[in-house]
């Protein structure tokens, strides 16, 4: 999907045919509004969810996104633990070495920890909840569901119309916000929280 | 219904003396966007294709642009949902298993299979093409259609606050309602036909904060009367 489109779409709605007629707002603010909530709308329900493969030979590992579900090495799963659990497991549990067996996300998002820590470099998958560059007017495409288009229609129109100022209109933000949170609420039964 | 008479439709109920008047792009925009949501409400537009699969995982929507959820999946047999972390407990070595896909669990778009699979049919709830020309009908069921005339109705008298707000929501109400009506049917019909996914319950279309008042205060000072 576009971005650019999303926004041509909101024009009207902004009292606006174009974003050089657009009196109160910049077409970087709209940008800005839309990236906002595509990353609201991430951190919600999974509408990124990726793999990551690659080769590795530390146990701390890094992804991009704010949530892990699942992780093998050299094709063979590795359960979740906390830290807790390692620790009871074994005192020190963050210097043994060996095949990993396990990895624990509480070392922080977008960070998973391998325990053992490998002896050697071995083929790390992360199935993991991603997140989207920024839309920007020079790189516009979004690969999501189609129904994302309109939940950025919503949460565009609501940010826009929250700004205190002339642009002020709180109850047109408010109905665009319970419009997004009602197709966020069935996004949640379909594809499960990102959390 | 086609386009022509549904773009009539919404100009009665958003034109009067004291609106602004819609153009043709506006007003059909608005229809796509009605038909868009309330198909992704009801999951009552479903479509079933075939890929090659080569890894135990793969984007639905690099199969499917259109693609909203999974309504059955079918490799060699019916292929039984569960969740990535049941693979995990049932055969850690799925990652690289050589047996023939039993299940499979879906994570967003991704779609994960336990075995090897080499050609996917999948049926899944799948968004609606948009209407362009004139003659375009809907391809939700047809005592439906106006109520994507009620969609557009709202979401054009929206962003106008006030009173054509207020005029609005017994078009978004009118819509939801008729969305949950055809979700209940699409639900009945789902569990008879096995499918792994089912529209929401009737809780999911509470409409409850899109039709509350704001607080007076909260309202700006010329909506307030003297």
């Amino acid at each position: 999907m576009d971005a650019g489109s999303i926004i041509a779409d909101l024009y009207p709605a902004l009292n606006a045919t174009t974003d050089t007629d657009l009196q109160w707002w910049t077409l970087a603010q709209l940008y800005d509004y839309l990236g906002d909530q595509l990353a609201a709308i991430a951190r919600a329900v999974p509408i990124f969810a990726d793999v990551q493969s690659g080769s590795t030979s530390t146990a701390e590992n890094t992804f991009p996104g704010v949530a892990a579900i699942a992780a093998a090495w050299n094709s063979v799963a590795l359960r979740p633990a906390t830290v807790k659990e390692l620790e009871a497991l074994d005192p020190a549990w963050d210097s043994t070495t060996g095949t990993p067996a396990r990895w624990t996300e509480d070392l922080g998002p977008g960070q998973i920890r391998l325990y053992p820590a490998p002896s050697g470099s071995g083929a790390l998958k992360i199935v993991h909840h991603g997140s989207s560059t920024r839309p920007t007017s020079g790189s516009p495409t979004i690969t999501a569901y189609p129904i994302v288009s309109e939940m950025l229609w919503y949460g565009t129109l609501e940010l826009a119309r929250a700004q205190t100022g002339e642009t002020w209109m709180p109850d047109v933000a408010a109905q665009a916000a319970g419009q997004l949170a009602l197709l966020l609420k069935v996004a949640r039964t379909y594809w499960g929280s990102a959390r | 219904v086609t386009l022509t008479t549904l773009t009539t439709a919404v100009e009665t109920r958003v034109n009067d003396d004291t609106s602004p008047t819609y153009s043709s792009a506006e007003i059909t925009g608005a229809l796509n966007a009605g038909q868009l949501v309330f198909c992704f409400l009801t999951l009552c537009y479903e479509k079933t294709a075939t890929a090659s699969v080569a890894q135990p995982f793969v984007h639905a929507l690099a199969l499917a642009t259109d693609y909203i959820v999974p309504l059955r999946l079918k490799g060699a047999a019916k292929l039984r949902p569960a969740t990535v972390a049941e693979f995990d407990a049932l055969n850690p070595l799925w990652w690289a298993s050589a047996n023939p896909a039993a299940r499979y669990a879906a994570r967003g778009d991704l779609l994960f299979f336990d075995g090897a699979i080499s050609s996917l049919t999948f049926t899944y709830a799948a968004a609606p093409p948009a209407l362009a020309s004139g003659s375009d009908v809907p391809v939700i069921p047809a005592e439906y259609h106006t109520l994507l005339a009620d969609y557009a109705g709202w979401r054009l008298l929206l962003p106008q606050s006030g009173q054509e707000l207020e005029k609005g929501k017994q078009y978004i109400g009118r819509f939801l309602a008729g969305a949950q009506e055809l979700a209940g049917k699409v639900r009945a019909r789902s569990l008879a036909q096995h499918y792994d996914t089912l529209p929401p319950e009737r809780e999911a279309f509470d409409v409850s904060r899109l039709m509350k008042q704001l607080p007076r205060k909260e309202r700006p000072e010329w909506t307030q009367a003297a």
